[in-house]
């Protein structure tokens, strides 16, 4: 009796230290990774996010391509041919495209120097970049003109009241 | 006595901030330049009203110049106080009309911080931002950081008379040359040199990581003059942690300490004084006090569980023990790291860095290492003064420049500002608690744009209270006064408004 009650608690054991490594990631945003409730350090984690500025050189021939959404950034390190096959990066003039990250989340990432990061094991494009429109608006460019004239003439009539003296 | 101020007293003080506001508007023909040869036509169009509005400005108040009279001291200390707060006012304009700022006030926020090289941000979508922008951000540090009146003062823009007065009144008490105008040209030449270094150092950096020639250039250029004027601005959201470069963040390091020395020191260094560094209280005191907190913050660090290898004290701690002590305010953490994961130890440990400030004369903010030192000295007077003979004649000495003896006016005056200072240091972090943030995270934020630092432990967002933008937009100013213009400024609007009627002329 009691030694079937031991080997089911080591199956029991044995399955929870196995399972976390064979269980899918824990769907995540980006917020919650840069925030204050972030998940687990070592925890396999996925979200999607924009591409943003450029695939900046890390150690070991790998590259750094920070990441955005809803407004949180967080850096994802990641192989470089997984950085190559990222089509835009988000900047003034165009979104960057879309991706979705599996990887490992560091809280303080001992290889990196203690950045909170993200190390990809998977990269995918889920949504290509698009160009961001900005329209022009002209009325500013005439308010703009006439206040900077009609300040002209105040600086002017300054200057000729003081010559005046 | 309270001497009452005259319409002639309000029209000079109008003209000179007047002065300014023009000023300001003409510093945006920079990014009004780089958003036409970017082709980024929406941001240039912001530029154009923003220059317009503040000429328009600059002129109604000029127009209301005396026609006779000359710049006082009381005058100076006003101007100073409405001069940065004009500038905060008229800067905000184009950043309002770009897209990155949910109001005026947040745009506003943004402003005074650029102005007084603090560095918090409540700017949305900073990584869509337009390069106009971004380089009109950075400007303001610039500008800020050398001082708006310096600025002036070397470019020689209708401030003549008076120089000395409105140079003092920013905060400035040494003349490093001895004429002021010389002064302010040897401070922008100084900042020059460093620029063009820092920038070169840093577009090497960036090139080397795989940035575009573009992006190398211009974020080694906002960076280069937001870290060495003490600022705080970055134009990725991850701030400096968006570089993930250990090359970066030494050299910005470098340029750090460099912008939060004394220019009186930089002026004895460049006149050969080598020695001068050595010998200095300021730079004594300042390097003790950045190491002690460097070997707090490296034990905290250590023994905390996330930060324990020599890399990560190296760039967690000391990186951010010297952005903090300069008043810079780079960040390599998430602001969420803060109290969390770094630990009550070296937050607290940064709050000190950051409350202490670098030097006088600098670009720096904070009660400043030259007053700790006469704070010291001060005590060490009292304490040999009391064990000496009751007919003694106890002296002190410090070195600073040259042999000076304490006095207890300058006692006075130092103990003066610290109090102050922490006065604002406390109030704000207990005006943060009761908006439900925790204490240690509030004094953090507090101190921060009180010293003119930009670190944030994570309140500082678009989304926080609109009654705490406000309380740090004025903690940022006054700060950034050292509080005495501030209160002139008060207390003469006070005085002015209850003079009796017959005494104030229509302006």
């Amino acid at each position: 009796m009691s030694r079937s009650i031991v080997a089911c608690v080591l199956l029991v054991a044995a399955l929870s230290a196995a399972v976390p490594a064979w269980a899918g990631p824990i769907e995540v945003t980006v917020p919650d990774l840069a925030g204050f409730t972030p998940p687990e350090d070592g925890a396999r984690v996925v979200f999607e996010a924009e591409a943003i500025g450029e695939a900046l050189r890390a150690p070991e021939g790998r590259r750094w391509v920070n990441v955005l959404a809803k407004d949180a950034p967080i850096g994802v390190v990641m192989e470089e041919g997984q950085a190559r096959s990222i089509t835009h990066f988000g900047d003034y003039r165009r979104n960057g495209d879309t991706l979705r990250i599996v990887g490992i989340f560091n809280l303080a990432c001992d290889e990196h120097g203690g950045d909170r990061d993200v190390h990809a094991e998977s990269v995918e494009i889920v949504r290509i970049g698009s160009l961001r429109e900005h329209r022009v608006e002209w009325w500013k460019g005439v308010v703009g003109l006439v206040a900077g004239a009609a300040g002209l003439v105040g600086i002017r009539l300054s200057v000729r009241r003081r010559r005046r003296y | 006595m309270w001497i009452r101020p005259t319409s002639d007293d309000v029209r000079q003080v109008a003209y000179y901030t007047g002065v300014l506001a023009a000023g300001v508007a003409l510093c945006m023909s920079v990014p009004l330049a780089t958003a036409i040869a970017l082709g980024e036509w929406a941001a240039a169009m912001d530029y154009v009203l923003g220059m317009g509005t503040g000429l328009a400005a600059g002129g109604a108040l000029m127009s209301l110049r005396p026609a006779r009279g000359s710049l006082d001291h009381r005058h100076a200390m006003v101007i100073s106080a409405l001069g940065w707060l004009t500038a905060a006012v008229i800067g905000a304009v184009p950043l309002a009309f770009s897209g990155n700022y949910l109001s005026y006030l947040d745009a506003l926020f943004d402003s005074m911080s650029g102005f007084t090289t603090s560095g918090l941000t409540v700017v949305v979508d900073l990584d869509h931002m337009a390069h106009a922008h971004n380089m009109w951000r950075h400007l303001t540090h610039l500008l800020g950081g050398q001082g708006i009146i310096v600025a002036a003062l070397s470019m020689a823009v209708g401030l003549r008379g008076g120089a000395f007065s409105l140079y003092v009144a920013e905060g400035r008490d040494e003349k490093i040359l001895p004429n002021v105008m010389h002064t302010a040209r040897f401070i922008w030449l100084v900042t020059a040199v460093f620029v063009a270094v820092g920038t070169l150092a840093l577009l090497l950096v960036n090139a080397y990581s795989g940035m575009t020639p573009l992006r190398s250039v211009l974020h080694a250029f906002w960076i280069t003059i937001a870290v060495y004027d003490t600022g705080g601005f970055a134009p990725q959201a991850l701030n400096a942690l968006y570089y993930h470069s250990w090359a970066f963040e030494a050299v910005t390091m470098v340029l750090m300490i460099a912008g939060g020395l004394n220019f009186n020191l930089h002026a004895a260094v460049w006149g050969g004084d080598r020695r001068e560094l050595a010998r200095n209280i300021e730079t004594r005191i300042l390097a003790a006090n950045i190491l002690i907190l460097t070997v707090v913050t490296a034990v905290a660090l250590a023994a905390s569980a996330a930060y324990g290898t020599p890399s990560e004290v190296v760039r967690k701690g000391v990186y951010h023990v010297v952005s903090a002590h300069t008043g810079t305010g780079h960040q390599t953490l998430h602001p969420a790291a803060w109290e969390g994961i770094l630990g009550a130890g070296a937050t607290f440990a940064i709050v000190l860095a950051m409350a202490f400030g670098a030097s006088v004369s600098s670009t720096a903010g904070g009660i400043k290492a030259m007053r700790v030192a006469v704070i010291l000295k001060s005590v060490y007077k009292q304490v040999k003064q009391s064990l000496s003979p009751s007919s003694a004649v106890v002296r002190v000495h410090y070195h600073h420049l040259r042999d000076r003896e304490l006095t207890s006016r300058m006692s006075t005056a130092a103990l003066t500002v610290t109090i102050l200072y922490v006065l604002a240091y406390v109030t704000g972090g207990l005006i943060g608690a009761a908006y439900g943030y925790s204490p240690l995270t509030a004094l953090f934020e507090s101190v921060s744009a009180t010293a003119n630092v930009g670190l944030s432990a994570g309140i500082t967002s678009a989304s926080m209270p609109t009654g705490l933008k406000v309380l740090y937009i004025v903690q940022m100013w006054t700060g950034r006064l050292e509080f005495i213009a501030f209160f002139v400024l008060v207390a003469g609007v006070f005085v002015y408004l209850t003079s009796p009627m017959n005494d104030r002329r229509p302006l």
